[in-house]
């Protein structure tokens, strides 16, 4: 199990950088996936999150892994505004991975 | 070059007016005057217009000159929203005419690498600094509304807000000269787009969630997507829930959702197209209450429900 800690990679407590969050999967997250069987998001220290920024991390990680994220993926010290942002982008990645088939 | 008297006022209910006459303005061929002589106030969305204006021409190789912005005392305001050091333009300091009703944060360069999570933090601080819930939303909106600039127009954009105590209201502005929502659409051959589209159908797309002019391109050397066509429908969202007002320009076509009525569509006046797209979001601060609510119920009239087995996803 990797844990990782939002707060070690990104300055403040507002996460609002889609393209940011993106690169940070690609280069963080995707090379962890395939080594772990669980990747925990702690989100510590986070008080809210755009609908850019979850997409860009969570919403993609949803769409590109749709088979594996649930089982695999968990969230950690979440405020209910990040939560909200976290499980709009999971419907919203889902939403794409069904339409493209 | 012919002076173009500017409008003594603009607000929300004259936003689209106003960037038809700044577009007829642009479309003339031997430069622009712009005259301060009536200006009395600009909400922050036309501040930025202005701006985004004068970069337009600089764009198009022509030329422009301010006129009586000198001689209106007004004009401060637009100084110490930095439009003088944004354009260049020589202005003594004046210190005494400072409104204790009103804050405002100055203009803001949304250049291609833009830290929009700082700049909107600059935003909300001078929003809201007490209130948390406020300021949580102001500075999702404002960041929303940032990273669309910068990821659609191609260009830089320019933010600014402003919060006016007596009436209770925080107001955002974006404004860039860049390709507009039906110029993305186009040169990026989104699947929804064809020949006929015309600005207003853009705009109908652009508030519907998921819809976005990159999410069908090859993903880039980081794979997945930067955005997911959410920003604007989920800002009509927050409108509607908190009673507000936003203006949507982009070409020729006008938006305009007040509180929870439905987004009204226009064209701008003599079929003027404006340089770009520019957006103003109005809130009263005091209809916000708790932004974590306001955040959820906006994302749940946008008709994405969470999966059934996400509780199992959530530790506490």
């Amino acid at each position: 199990m990797k844990i990782i800690l939002l707060k070690e990679h990104f300055d403040g407590d507002f996460l609002a950088d889609g393209r940011l969050a993106n690169k940070f999967r690609f280069s963080e997250i995707e090379p962890l996936f395939a080594m772990q069987d669980k990747v925990v998001f702690d989100f510590s220290g986070i008080n809210n999150i755009t609908d850019s920024f979850a997409n860009g991390l969570i919403g993609n990680l949803a769409e590109l892994h749709s088979d594996s994220f649930m089982g695999k993926v968990r969230f950690r010290n979440c405020t209910p505004a990040v939560r909200s942002a976290i499980e709009f982008s999971i419907s919203l990645g889902l939403s794409r991975t069904s339409i493209r088939g | 070059m012919r002076p173009n008297l500017l409008p003594t006022y603009v607000f929300e209910s004259n936003l689209s007016d106003f960037a038809a006459k700044l577009a007829a303005m642009s479309s003339e061929p031997s430069g622009v005057v712009f005259d301060f002589q009536r200006v009395q106030h600009y909400i922050p969305a036309a501040i930025a217009a202005v701006v985004a204006t004068v970069k337009h021409l600089e764009s198009q190789g022509k030329s422009w000159q301010f006129r009586n912005h000198d001689t209106n005392s007004r004009f401060s305001y637009f100084q110490r929203m930095d439009v003088c050091s944004i354009l260049n333009i020589e202005f003594p300091w004046d210190h005494s005419r400072n409104d204790p009703g009103a804050f405002f944060v100055p203009l803001a360069q949304v250049d291609p690498n833009a830290d929009c999570a700082r700049l909107a933090n600059a935003l909300a601080r001078c929003m809201a600094p007490e209130d948390r819930d406020a300021r949580e939303i102001v500075r999702h909106l404002s960041s929303e509304m940032m990273l669309n600039s910068r990821q659609h127009s191609g260009v830089s954009g320019f933010a600014a807000a402003q919060y006016v105590r007596a009436k209770d209201y925080a107001r955002i502005g974006v404004a860039d000269y860049g390709r507009s929502i039906l110029g993305s659409f186009r040169e990026r051959q989104a699947p929804f787009h064809h020949s006929a589209m015309t600005d207003v159908d853009a705009l109908q797309i652009a508030l519907q969630t998921g819809k976005s002019s990159t999410l069908h391109l090859p993903v880039g050397p980081y794979g997945g997507h930067e955005n997911a066509g959410v920003g604007l429908s989920m800002a009509a969202e927050l409108v509607r829930l908190t009673h507000g007002e936003m203006v949507l320009v982009s070409g020729s076509a006008c938006c305009h959702i007040m509180g929870d009525n439905p987004a009204e569509f226009s064209l701008l006046r003599h079929g003027r197209r404006f340089h770009g797209t520019l957006v103003s979001l109005c809130l009263r601060r005091n209809e916000i209450g708790n932004c974590h609510e306001l955040l959820t119920e906006a994302r749940r009239r946008l008709s994405l429900q969470a999966p059934a087995t996400n509780d199992i996803l959530f530790e506490s």
